[in-house]
């Protein structure tokens, strides 16, 4: 099975512990402090590498759990991970819970890729805009990207807007190609 | 047999005529001539009486084999001539046929010297159009690889340059105009 549906189906069912609670949203923040700390590439590793035990990793993500406070549903949850020797998954779950919940909540996430972070009233300018395009609630996801060096690029509900330099550049290149 | 028998007696008449001088020769001179004479007489008298037919039995035998040897021989000479006709009627069969047959080599040499010629031509005229080709292919593989550098370096120059020259003001346009942008394919 692939990784990405197993992650989902974890995901699904917190989401509708969630959902049942009234604390979807919380659990989705949750997710996100403790998804911040696995950035550090020694914390994948050793979730990864089969030579730490169970009891390792449990030990870990308790002592991880005391610098992050997270809900009991969301510590049984990455116990649960760790148990069931998923928490390698843990990058694709938090992914597939938000947009579980941003289908739940009939809002869209909108990944917007600029060389350098948009200003507020520029990000609330294409908030407003993708919300008027979409018909629904948009989340602003602000990826910095250099490799585009100017513009933006918003890739929102399977579509991508694509205003980059990097992109005239391209587009510029296959023109003179087809001309040559 | 018959000759034989009186051959054999022919001896014998000799002797007895040749004792006859010895009883005569007592006289000598002239008588001594007349017995020789008279001798000889008696003995071709003999000789004609007793040899003669066998004589001629003998000879006409052996013109018999001579005729007969004679037929022979040239009844194989004949034989040997039409033998000879034959051989030479051959040969001259054999002449005309070795000459169709080298015509006919020759007419055939001359045809596969045609066709291969033809056939070399053909291949030279095949390799030259491939070469031709060839040599186009490389020539348009080669301008195009050209081509595609000197895009890609005209394009990553002005990539640098945009680098180099884009300023907070430059990004901040940028940001303003794909903004715009939205906003009129939202309202349209």
């Amino acid at each position: 099975m692939r990784e990405t549906t197993i992650a989902e189906r974890y995901a699904r069912a917190l989401l509708d512990i969630g959902v049942e609670r009234g604390n979807f949203e919380q659990l989705g923040r949750e997710l996100d402090r403790v998804s911040a700390l696995f950035k550090a590439e020694d914390l994948r590793e050793l979730f990864r590498n089969p030579k730490f035990t169970s009891d390792d990793r449990k030990q870990v993500m308790a002592e991880l759990l005391r610098r992050v406070m997270v809900s009991p549903v969301c510590r049984n949850f990455l116990f649960l991970l760790v148990d069931r020797d998923r928490i390698g998954l843990f990058v694709h779950v938090v992914e597939a819970y938000h947009r579980l919940s941003d289908r739940h909540a009939g809002r869209l996430r909108a990944q917007v890729t600029v060389p350098r972070r948009l200003s507020e009233p520029d990000a609330a300018r294409l908030k407003t805009v993708l919300q008027k395009v979409t018909g629904q609630t948009v989340i602003i996801e602000q990826i910095e990207d250099p490799e585009i060096i100017g513009g933006v690029i918003t890739r929102i509900d399977g579509k991508i807007y694509d205003g980059s330099v990097r992109a005239q550049l391209d587009a510029l290149r296959a023109g003179l190609m087809t001309g040559a | 047999m018959m000759l034989r028998t009186r051959l054999n007696a022919l001896p014998a008449a000799a002797l007895v005529l040749c004792s006859t001088p010895a009883l005569a020769g007592g006289d000598g001179g002239f008588s001594t001539v007349i017995w020789h004479a008279i001798n000889l007489a008696i003995v071709l008298g003999l000789v004609v009486h007793f040899a003669r037919k066998p004589i001629q039995r003998a000879m006409k035998a052996r013109a018999e084999n001579i005729t007969r040897a004679i037929d022979e021989a040239q009844a194989l000479h004949a034989d040997a001539k039409a033998m000879l006709d034959d051989y030479e009627g051959r040969i001259a069969a054999l002449d005309s046929e070795a000459a169709e047959i080298l015509a006919h080599y020759r007419s055939e040499g001359e045809k596969e010297k045609a066709r291969l010629i033809a056939e070399g031509e053909a291949e030279a005229k095949r390799l030259e159009t491939e070469a031709s080709r060839t040599i186009a292919n490389e020539l348009s593989r080669a301008k195009q690889a050209l081509e595609v550098e000197v895009i890609d370096l005209a394009v990553s120059a002005a990539e640098q340059a945009i680098r180099e020259k884009l300023t907070p003001a430059d990004h901040r346009r940028l940001t303003s105009e794909y903004l715009s942008g939205l906003e009129e394919a939202a309202s349209a």
